[in-house]
C-alpha cells in the first residue's frame, strides 16, 4: 500500500465522520436542552401541549374566581343601599347576611384553631411504596380532620384558604389533593372557627384523627390555637341546576 | 487528523448551545432517540474505518435512515401507546457497546504490532482484527 493510497482512504472516512459528529453534537445538545425544558415544565414525552392547556385553564379559573367575588360584593352593596331606604329591607338584609355566613359567601372572623398537616420530611428513603405512602398526607386524612372538627362544633372551615361549604369535596387526583377542584399541596392548613378548646381537645383525642400521623412522625402535625382567625369567602360556583324548592307538605 | 471529528463534535455542541432550541414542540421529544441513532452510526463508521471497509454512501445513508427510523419508531410507539422507542434504545445501545469493544480490540492489536507506538498514526499493515 503506497502513501497516496493511504491518504485517499483516510480522507474518505474522515470527512463524513466529521460532518456526522458535528450533527450529533448539534442534535444531542438540542435533545438535552429540550429535556431540561421538559423537566422544568413538568412535561415529558408528548405533553407540552397538555401543560399549556392546563396553564391557560388555571389562569381563566383564577379570573372567574375574582369576578365571582367582585359580583357578590356588588350584590351585597346593592342590598345594603336598599336596606337604608326601608325597614323591611333592613330586616331582610340582616337575615341575608346570616344566611351568607352559613353558605360561605362572606369573609368571617372569630376564635378557632389552625391545624397544619405536612408530608413527613423524615420518611425513610429506601422502603417499600406501601410504607412510604404512610409518611404522606392523603385526602382521607384531611377529610377525617374536617369531619372531626365539624362534629366538635366548628362553624366555619377552610383548607389552604379555600372555604368549605355544604357542597365541598376533598379528594385526591393523582399526586395532588383537590379541594372543590382547586389543587392544594403539603403543608395543608386546616382552619376552623369555633370554641378553640373544644376543637383542640376533639382533634387531640387519644386514638383520634391525628394520633396515627403523630405516632409516625411528630412533625407531620401541628395544632395552633388562634384568638382571632379570618377565613375568606367561598369563591367557587354556587349554581344549582337540579334542586328546586319543594312545595310545603300539607299535613 | 483523528481529532477533526472530535473538534466537530465540540463545535456542534457549542453551536447548539448558543442557538435557540428550534423544536419546542412534540418533535423535540424524538431528538434524543435520533441522536442515539446518530451516535450508533458514527461509532459503526469508526469501526468500519478501522476495518478498512468504510463506505461513505453506506455511512451517509445509514446516518440518515437510522435517525429517521429511530425517531419514527418512537413516534409510532407514542401513537399506539407502546414504548417502541425502547426497541431503538436497546438495539442501538447494544450495538454501540459491541462496536466500541471491536474498536478497542483493533486499537489494542495495533498498539501491540507497533510496540506501543502512536495509536493515532495511520495503520501500517492490516492488523486483521479479531
Amino acid at each position: 500500500m503506497n502513501p497516496s493510497d493511504r491518504k485517499t482512504r483516510q480522507s474518505s472516512w474522515l470527512m463524513p465522520l466529521t460532518i456526522a459528529c458535528a450533527l450529533l453534537g448539534l442534535m444531542g445538545t438540542w435533545a438535552y436542552k429540550n429535556e431540561v425544558v421538559n423537566r422544568e415544565t413538568g412535561g415529558g414525552r408528548a405533553t407540552p401541549l397538555a401543560t399549556s392547556i392546563l396553564k391557560t385553564a388555571r389562569q381563566q379559573d383564577d379570573e372567574y374566581r375574582e369576578e365571582i367575588i367582585a359580583l357578590r360584593g356588588k350584590l351585597a352593596d346593592l342590598e345594603q343601599a336598599a336596606a337604608e331606604r326601608s325597614k323591611l329591607a333592613k330586616v331582610m338584609s340582616d337575615e341575608m347576611q346570616s344566611v351568607r355566613v352559613f353558605a360561605g359567601f362572606v369573609d368571617v372572623e372569630g376564635p378557632g384553631i389552625t391545624i397544619l398537616l405536612r408530608d413527613s420530611p423524615n420518611a425513610p428513603t429506601i422502603v417499600s411504596p406501601e410504607i412510604a405512602e404512610r409518611y404522606l398526607i392523603h385526602d382521607i386524612d384531611i377529610v377525617r380532620v374536617v369531619n372531626e372538627l365539624r362534629a366538635a362544633g366548628a362553624e366555619v372551615l377552610a383548607v389552604d384558604g379555600h372555604r368549605l361549604t355544604s357542597r365541598s369535596f376533598i379528594r385526591c387526583v393523582g399526586p395532588v389533593i383537590h379541594v372543590d377542584g382547586v389543587p392544594v399541596s403539603s403543608p395543608f392548613t386546616i382552619q376552623a372557627i369555633g370554641d378553640p378548646e373544644t376543637l383542640k381537645s376533639a382533634v387531640d383525642l387519644p386514638g383520634g384523627v391525628l394520633s396515627g400521623m403523630r405516632a409516625l412522625d411528630q412533625e407531620m402535625v401541628e395544632v395552633i390555637v388562634e384568638e382571632k382567625l379570618r377565613i375568606p369567602a367561598y369563591s367557587g360556583s354556587s349554581k344549582i341546576q337540579y334542586a328546586k324548592p319543594a312545595e310545603p307538605v300539607k299535613s | 487528523m483523528i481529532w477533526m471529528p472530535l473538534l466537530a463534535l465540540i463545535l456542534g455542541v457549542l453551536i447548539a448551545w448558543w442557538l435557540p432550541t428550534p423544536s419546542k414542540g412534540v418533535l423535540g421529544n424524538y431528538l434524543s432517540v435520533a441522536a442515539l441513532a446518530g451516535m450508533d452510526t458514527i461509532i459503526g463508521g469508526m469501526r468500519a474505518a478501522l476495518e478498512r471497509s468504510f463506505d461513505r454512501v453506506v455511512f451517509a445513508s445509514g446516518f440518515a435512515v437510522n435517525m429517521i427510523t429511530a425517531a419514527g419508531l418512537a413516534y409510532f410507539g407514542d401513537q399506539i401507546g407502546l414504548d417502541l422507542f425502547l426497541a431503538a434504545v436497546v438495539v442501538l445501545g447494544g450495538r454501540i457497546f459491541v462496536n466500541l469493544s471491536l474498536i478497542r480490540r483493533h486499537l489494542l492489536s495495533r498498539v501491540e504490532t507497533n510496540g506501543g507506538g502512536d495509536v493515532s498514526a495511520p495503520p501500517a499493515a492490516d492488523p486483521a482484527g479479531q
